[in-house]
């Protein structure tokens, strides 16, 4: 069974059991939770330079940047307990999930398909979770 | 009201300007391969946020993955800068860059 399956009319049903909805909230409220949190372990892979020329980025526009992420974030953890999700909201799970995956691939380091290879096998485990997640919903857009 | 031609072309020469055209270099949105990323996410994203046709977000998509990075978009700075925080708060690496 898929984990994400689009309807006629548009939207996605869910199908995630009780433990997929945990490890899937707990990534939303992880993206949620790094955004306000300077300290977070993935707060600095979730806010690289926009411009690397440049001495530091425009305020106006990492606040941009933030606003939309927590934009996405919020709204995906909101849905988390939803069967059937729309588009947009279906989109905010996708993006949320990437940056997931994108801050985990920052923390350690991942450069290539090798690196990932040699991974601890709980975090392989855990990037090829998302992976898994973010190919069903990708299908569904 | 009359002006002797000689007024008339002391003023001319006063109201002579010198027009320049002032060009700003476009800026470019760069897209940076990744190792983990789903290519059919990477494609969701494009169209979603540029509003490409499926197949130049597949094209781009495929450049990226090719040849570690594709401009996505180019031209006006500030529009540059909004499409790479959108870009850069759906989970892709992209940073923006002023054409050399």
């Amino acid at each position: 069974m898929a984990l994400f399956k689009k309807k006629r009319d548009g939207s996605i049903s869910v199908h995630l059991n009780g433990a997929g909805r945990a490890f899937v909230g707990e990534i939303f409220n992880q993206v949620v939770a790094a955004e306000n949190d300077p300290d977070h372990e993935w707060h600095l892979a979730m806010n690289p330079p926009i411009n690397p020329s440049a001495n530091s980025d425009d305020p106006l526009a990492t606040f941009s940047r933030q606003k939309e992420m927590a934009s996405n974030s919020e709204l995906a953890q909101m849905t988390i307990n939803e069967d059937t999700l729309n588009p947009g909201e279906a989109y905010a799970w996708m993006t949320s999930l990437n940056l997931a995956l994108r801050a985990t691939v920052g923390l350690h380091n991942l450069s290539d398909e090798e690196s990932l290879q040699m991974l601890d096998p709980e975090v392989r485990q855990y990037v090829v979770s998302i992976q898994s997640l973010l190919f069903g919903l990708a299908d569904c857009l | 009201m009359t002006t002797s031609p000689r007024s008339r072309l002391s003023t001319e020469s006063d109201t002579d300007t010198i027009t320049r055209t002032v060009t700003k270099k476009p800026w470019k949105v760069l897209v940076w391969d990744d190792p983990v990323t789903p290519m059919r996410v990477v494609e969701v994203i494009f169209r979603k946020i540029f509003g490409y046709p499926a197949a130049k977000c597949t094209q781009l998509m495929l450049t990226v993955h090719h040849e570690g990075k594709a401009v996505v978009w180019s031209g006006a700075q500030d529009r540059a800068v909004h499409y790479c925080t959108q870009l850069q708060a759906a989970g892709l690496m992209a940073s923006v860059e002023e054409e050399s």
